[in-house]
């Protein structure tokens, strides 16, 4: 069964990344990285991070693409025209992914020989009690910098998008 | 098998890094290649989630949970620049917006 | 029970005072928008802000002498206080006042006055001072994005410019990349080490040594990731745009502050946590290093606008400065320190005479725009004389000492041919700056507009030529300051 859901969700992932990358239309990519955070999402819930597989879909899924789309249709951005690229991208770029991929595979499987296999529910760590918990202890002062940080973003979305006063 | 490895995981997530590269290659629309950065963000999610499974550890889960805080912050200052930059420019094609080029 | 302790508030006292002023600013700057001349007392705001900070960085200091500590980690193992934070921290403290000083007739210029501008300045210190000070990878990574975020605002702060919108949207995708290159190194280290403290993964990463194929693609990963933050070659891409984009005083900043608070991750992360493997970043640092002295050298040939040509100028810094870290003795790391020191001075003064260029209907931004300064103003064309005099590394000032320590470095680690390829690169460095000073006292003057002297731009011009000078002259008692500092010894 795990096997399963597994495979479905990666599936899901991997097309919709690809879709991502070879649609022209700003939009479907959009719906298609909705596509992938909601898989992960899922996976997430497997790896038995409850709290983040919520967070993913609300926040993820839910509040920052929301703001993509919004921004889409607001620019109403058409389809993309083809353009040049650079030489060294055309020639060199998808053979180098490859090749991290490959390497990356390959280092994976046969450098990490201890990894576990994954069962659903037998890491139970990430429920959101626990995450509260280590968050406003252990990570008390991470948890105070995001404030600010997300002070910030409020700040200089108000400083660009802000009509000319005088 | 039964089980899944979490090796699989692994490298799910190496594939989505990498997809999330090659979006930000070759795509020409602004707001694309915006996505494509989220994308490698997920990528880069997944592996802290599942280092976090392997250890049996709720860190990595935190780490991935300020990552997600981050991008949501870059994310709305990021679309608050595109949008300048658009209001200037009408166009979010990313080889037009080259006035600095010599 | 209470987290943190008394300690722990010690040890986040200046961030925690930056915050506090910047949320101050915004205050002020609501209340204060009928008050005539207002925007003056913003900046006396910020100044204050940033008096305190050095006030409690100073106490912090003194607290580690009382107790004969050479390191204090608090907040969880958040935070370390050592003499690298220390030195960045200084240095980008020194880095914000000018900031200050030089912006305020700048920003009248633009019309673009707020006190959004001061606060997001802090907040880009309080990002580095996290930078400069985290031992723990969240804690760091927040530090960086803080940093970056504030920047990117920063450097589209001209809206209405579109060379600043430009500027802001390529240095944001291209961030916001190698943030997404570093974290695929940190999620990796935090897989090989199960903890997030760098002490940890530092014992981890040599357990599993140099040869382990993990560790490598973390290593890879993260120095790409950093030397982005540097721009050091081939992650320069974004510099010369943004920095030819961003309203000039931001772009002083951003090659000063921002590149001086990036060496301090540097330094962190590699010499100190991943010591064991320099084998695998090594060669990738030597790459870079000749990449950028050759690239920022030979671009900064053709340049005519003013900020491309220091943009590539401060790429080829970044190269020479990378040399320090590669000799990796403690005459290459005192290098890196006095050629921090010399370069945040030299590219501080340098752009705050471009900032001075800015005038009403001017944009001051090319080579010609330098045109006849010896004969309207001489003594400001003298001054900048003898910062591009410390540019290129000229004695009897400043940079001829920086460069000094870094050959010496390279000679006593036998890297005869990296010292040889950057002694010919300062040759070619010296044909650019001579070109500014061709333009300075060669040709006629072409506008007779006077050129935006403010006080606080003067005060900075002066101290920062003044001190270049007397450190190439008497290099002894600032340099013992540094070296006091930052704790590499006499």
């Amino acid at each position: 069964m795990d096997t399963i859901l597994f495979f479905i969700f990666a599936i899901i992932a991997v097309v919709c990344g690809l879709n991502l990358v070879l649609q022209k239309h700003p939009i479907s990519s959009a719906l298609s990285l909705i596509g992938v955070m909601g898989s992960l999402a899922v996976l997430y819930l497997m790896l038995g991070a409850e709290f983040l597989a919520a967070a993913q879909v609300i926040v993820y899924a839910g509040a920052i693409m929301v703001l993509f789309v919004f921004v889409i249709m607001l620019l109403n951005a058409g389809s993309e025209k083809p353009g040049g690229k650079s030489w060294f991208a055309q020639i060199a770029g998808i053979p180098l992914l490859l090749a991290f991929i490959a390497v990356m595979g390959f280092v994976i499987e046969t450098f990490l020989p201890a990894l576990r296999s994954v069962r659903f529910g037998s890491f139970a760590g990430g429920t959101a009690r626990e995450i509260g918990r280590v968050l406003f202890t252990e990570y008390l002062l991470p948890f105070e910098v995001t404030s600010v940080l997300i002070l910030i973003a409020i700040l200089g979305a108000v400083v660009l998008a802000r009509k000319e006063i005088d | 098998m039964h089980h899944v490895p979490l090796s699989w995981y692994l490298i799910l997530s190496a594939i989505l890094f990498a997809l999330g590269i090659a979006g930000f290659i070759y795509r020409k629309n602004i707001i694309t290649v915006f996505m494509s950065i989220e994308l490698m963000l997920n990528a880069v999610n997944l592996s802290f989630v599942a280092f976090a499974y392997q250890l049996r550890q709720v860190d990595g889960q935190i780490y991935a949970f300020f990552v997600m805080v981050v991008a949501a912050a870059e994310a709305a200052v990021g679309l608050a620049i595109i949008l300048t930059v658009f209001k200037n420019r009408k166009t979010l094609q990313i080889d037009e917006i080259d006035s600095m080029k010599l | 029970m209470p987290v943190f302790t008394g300690s722990d508030m010690l040890t986040l006292l200046p961030a925690i005072v930056m915050c506090l002023f910047a949320c101050g600013t915004l205050v002020l700057d609501v209340m204060g928008r009928r008050i005539p001349r207002g925007r003056r007392w913003l900046m006396l705001f910020g100044l204050c802000g940033l008096a305190i900070t050095g006030v409690s960085l100073w106490r912090q200091w003194s607290a580690l002498a009382a107790g004969g500590l050479s390191q204090y980690t608090g907040a969880q193992g958040a935070v370390t206080l050592d003499g690298l934070g220390f030195f960045s921290n200084a240095l980008v403290l020194g880095a914000t006042v000018l900031l200050f000083l030089t912006s305020y007739r700048f920003l009248e210029i633009t019309r673009e006055h707020s006190g959004e501008y001061y606060s997001l300045a802090l907040f880009a210190q309080a990002g580095m001072y996290f930078m400069a000070t985290a031992s723990e990878l969240i804690t760091l990574f927040l530090g960086l994005e803080l940093t970056s975020i504030s920047f990117y605002i920063l450097v589209g702060f001209t809206r209405v410019d579109r060379r600043s919108n430009e500027a802001a949207l390529k240095y944001l995708l291209l961030g916001a990349v190698s943030s997404g290159f570093i974290l695929y190194g940190f999620s990796l280290l935090y897989g090989i080490a199960g903890s997030t403290e760098l002490a940890d993964i530092s014992s981890a990463v040599s357990g599993r040594g140099a040869s382990d194929p993990f560790v490598v693609v973390a290593v890879v990963t993260i120095v790409a990731g950093l030397l982005f933050k540097i721009s050091a070659v081939p992650f320069h891409m974004w510099a010369p745009d943004a920095y030819d984009g961003a309203p000039t005083p931001v772009t002083g900043h951003l090659s000063v502050a921002s590149k001086v608070a990036s060496f301090a991750v540097i330094l962190r992360l590699l010499p100190m946590t991943l010591g064991s493997v320099r084998s695998l970043w090594e060669p990738l640092l030597i790459v870079a290093a000749v990449a950028s002295m050759t690239v920022g050298s030979i671009a900064a040939l053709t340049q005519h606008r003013l900020k491309r040509l220091f943009a590539y100028s401060s790429i080829a810094h970044a190269g020479y400065i990378l040399l320090g870290i590669i000799a990796g003795t403690q005459m290459g790391l005192r290098g890196v320190y006095v050629y921090l020191i010399v370069y945040a001075l030299m590219n501080l003064g340098a752009f705050t005479v471009l900032t001075a260029l800015h005038r009403h209907g001017i944009a001051g931004e090319d080579l010609h725009d330098l045109r006849g300064l010896s004969t309207t103003r001489p003594v400001h064309a003298a001054l900048f004389v003898v910062l591009l005099l410390s540019l290129a590394g000229m004695p009897p000032t400043a940079g001829f000492l920086a460069k000094y320590y870094i050959f010496t470095a390279l000679i006593e680690t036998r890297h005869y041919a990296l010292a040889v390829i950057a002694a010919a690169y300062v040759v070619v460095s010296l044909y650019f700056y001579f070109r500014l000073v061709r333009e300075m006292y060669m040709r006629p003057a072409e506008t007779r507009e006077p050129l935006a002297a403010s006080l606080g731009i003067r005060l900075s011009l002066y101290a920062t030529a003044a001190l270049t000078l007397f450190i190439g002259v008497f290099p002894e008692p600032v340099l013992r300051l540094g070296f006091r500092i930052s704790g590499v010894g006499q």
